[in-house]
């Protein structure tokens, strides 16, 4: 395990310059997620309309894993159906939580969070944002 | 007593001969956290389990004899190491936390009456606010909190504008785990005293890198764990004065604590017995016992400078790393100093110095409130030092925070 391993180029600029890191002002769903043992927390903002995901933002603060994660996931969900985006978050929290898991071909710039697979420590750093968003939309009152 | 030679003390601790996969030695910044064990301690649970495991206070043969007698050894020997006046005084538990959630809630259950106040400082581990927060429930007292100022100092001056005369104690830390604060623990006691206040120490972070000396300093309560102090995992202490702790009722029940038990009741022992209920983890307060011993080999005035100068040493470094900022800046200090580097996450820091086999800890330090105070909502990286750690330990630190600003040049 080496350190280009978890800090790829791709996930530093996604931390220098994430996107979608924004208030949601009309937002239909919104959660609040954190990792009290180190301090990370976001705020996941997401706009559903007809069962379909059409916008997903997120504030807060985090190291640069949380936040290039958050940052891909705002980009991955959006214009996914409901019940697709929330296959697919759960399909990539199971992906980096167990090592067992095989690796779908279709990850695109996801694949740059694999590595966290080798840095277990950094597990919660990188699957806080998607852990909020299933909350955020299983969040009836909002 | 031992000059001190911090090449021959590594050469009694096992674990920091470990080395990566790229060769590199380990550098143990995590003190604060938990300390590496000598091999006397580690020798000292070996030789327990193979020559007297047994139970300690009720076996009538020789290894129960054994067992009782080392078990009792190491409280004299803590007693003496905090300046207590009694060996009964001690009370092991199994930790520092555990310490301070039994005194709360003991005495919480003698003293502590509706509307009373406990007075918690703003540098205390969540160890030492939590148990009184939760004693809030309890006994319908109020929590207040005692600001330190942004440098992390706690004035005496600002103490006297909070205590009460509902105060009923105060909680405070001998030793700030997270900036490394000591504060005028002596001006500061005899302030809540006058005031008729009580006063808890938390020792976690003390006793491996100041002499103690409970009578002088003149706390009511104190604590600490063996592990923050070479010693095993899972067994600390509290301290008490012997007139508070006769008057407390005990925590558990169980084995040990009692007098006479009948179907409908029971009376409760003596100290130190009484707050001992069920069976001890007899291995690790003997090899507790090793680790004061181990301590108290050296002169503590050199112990004392020697850490000084290397964290004296490393504020010094880290200053000079472009884009490193210390935090807080307190008057007086031991062993501790944390930092920040600007625009890299304190986890992102401690993932990449790691990959260089340096150990030290990020995040928020189980101190959430100071955190707020001094504005560091994303927690802070923490260097921490041992008996153990050298110039070249600094050194090979500001190496790997250079490797940091190289991944995160922007």
């Amino acid at each position: 395990m080496s350190l280009q391993d978890i800090y790829q180029e791709i996930l530093l600029a996604h931390n220098e310059n994430p996107n979608h890191f924004e208030f949601m002002l009309d937002a239909t769903h919104q959660a609040y997620g954190n990792n009290p043992l180190c301090g990370d927390e976001v705020t996941v903002f997401v706009k559903i309309e007809n069962d379909v995901v059409k916008a997903v933002s997120f504030m807060g603060e985090g190291c640069a894993i949380c936040k290039a994660s958050s940052s891909l996931m705002t980009s991955t969900l959006c214009e996914l159906s409901l019940p697709k985006a929330i296959d697919k978050t759960q399909q990539f929290i199971q992906l980096l939580s167990d090592t067992s898991t095989q690796i779908p071909d279709d990850l695109g710039e996801l694949e740059a969070l694999l590595g966290v697979r080798k840095f277990p420590a950094r597990l919660k750093c990188a699957t806080l944002a998607w852990h909020a968003f299933l909350k955020a939309i299983t969040d009836e009152h909002r | 007593m031992q000059a001190f030679n911090v090449q021959h003390i590594r050469e009694n601790f096992p674990a920091l001969s470990f080395c990566n996969a790229k060769g590199q030695r380990i550098v143990y910044l995590d003190n604060s956290a938990t300390t590496q064990k000598p091999y006397c301690v580690i020798d000292a649970l070996i030789d327990f389990y193979q020559r007297m495991n047994a139970n300690v206070h009720r076996s009538f043969y020789e290894w129960g004899n054994r067992a009782t007698e080392a078990y009792e050894h190491t409280r004299t020997s803590l007693s003496k190491f905090i300046g207590a006046q009694y060996p009964e005084e001690v009370i092991f538990t199994r930790g520092a936390t555990e310490s301070i959630n039994c005194l709360a809630d003991i005495v919480g259950q003698r003293y502590f009456q509706q509307g009373d106040e406990v007075l918690v400082s703003e540098l205390e581990h969540h160890s030492n606010l939590i148990p009184w927060q939760m004693q809030q429930k309890k006994c319908g007292i109020q929590v207040k909190g005692w600001p330190v100022d942004a440098e992390g100092n706690l004035e005496v001056s600002t103490l006297q504008a909070l205590l009460t005369p509902r105060t009923k104690l105060l909680a405070v830390t001998q030793v700030s785990n997270v900036l490394g604060t000591t504060p005028d623990l002596k001006n500061i006691i005899a302030c809540a005293h006058a005031n008729g206040t009580l006063v808890l120490v938390d020792g976690a972070q003390a006793l491996a890198h100041l002499k103690i000396n409970v009578q002088d300093m003149d706390c009511d309560f104190y604590v600490g764990s063996s592990h923050k102090m070479y010693g095993p995992m899972g067994v600390g202490f509290f301290y008490g004065k012997r007139k508070w702790l006769e008057t407390l009722p005990p925590y558990h029940g169980g084995g040990t604590m009692m007098e006479s038990v009948f179907m409908d009741s029971f009376t409760a022992a003596g100290i130190p017995k009484r707050f001992e209920a069920g069976t001890p983890p007899v291995a690790d307060v003997i090899g507790f016992g090793k680790a004061i011993a181990y301590l108290q080999q050296f002169n503590w005035q050199s112990l004392m400078q020697y850490e000084e100068s290397v964290i004296v040493y490393a504020e010094r470094m880290l200053c000079a790393i472009p884009r490193v900022r210390l935090i807080g800046h307190p008057k007086t200090k031991t062993a501790i100093v944390s930092f920040l580097v600007d625009k890299i996450h304190p986890h992102d820091v401690a993932t990449i110095v790691n990959d260089q086999n340096i150990a030290l800890r990020a995040g928020h330090h189980c101190c959430q409130p100071l955190m707020h105070r001094l504005g560091c909502k994303g927690g802070v990286v923490r260097v921490s030092l041992g008996i153990y750690n050298t110039f070249e330990d600094i050194d090979r630190l500001a190496e790997a925070i250079d490797v940091a600003l190289t991944v995160f040049k922007s």
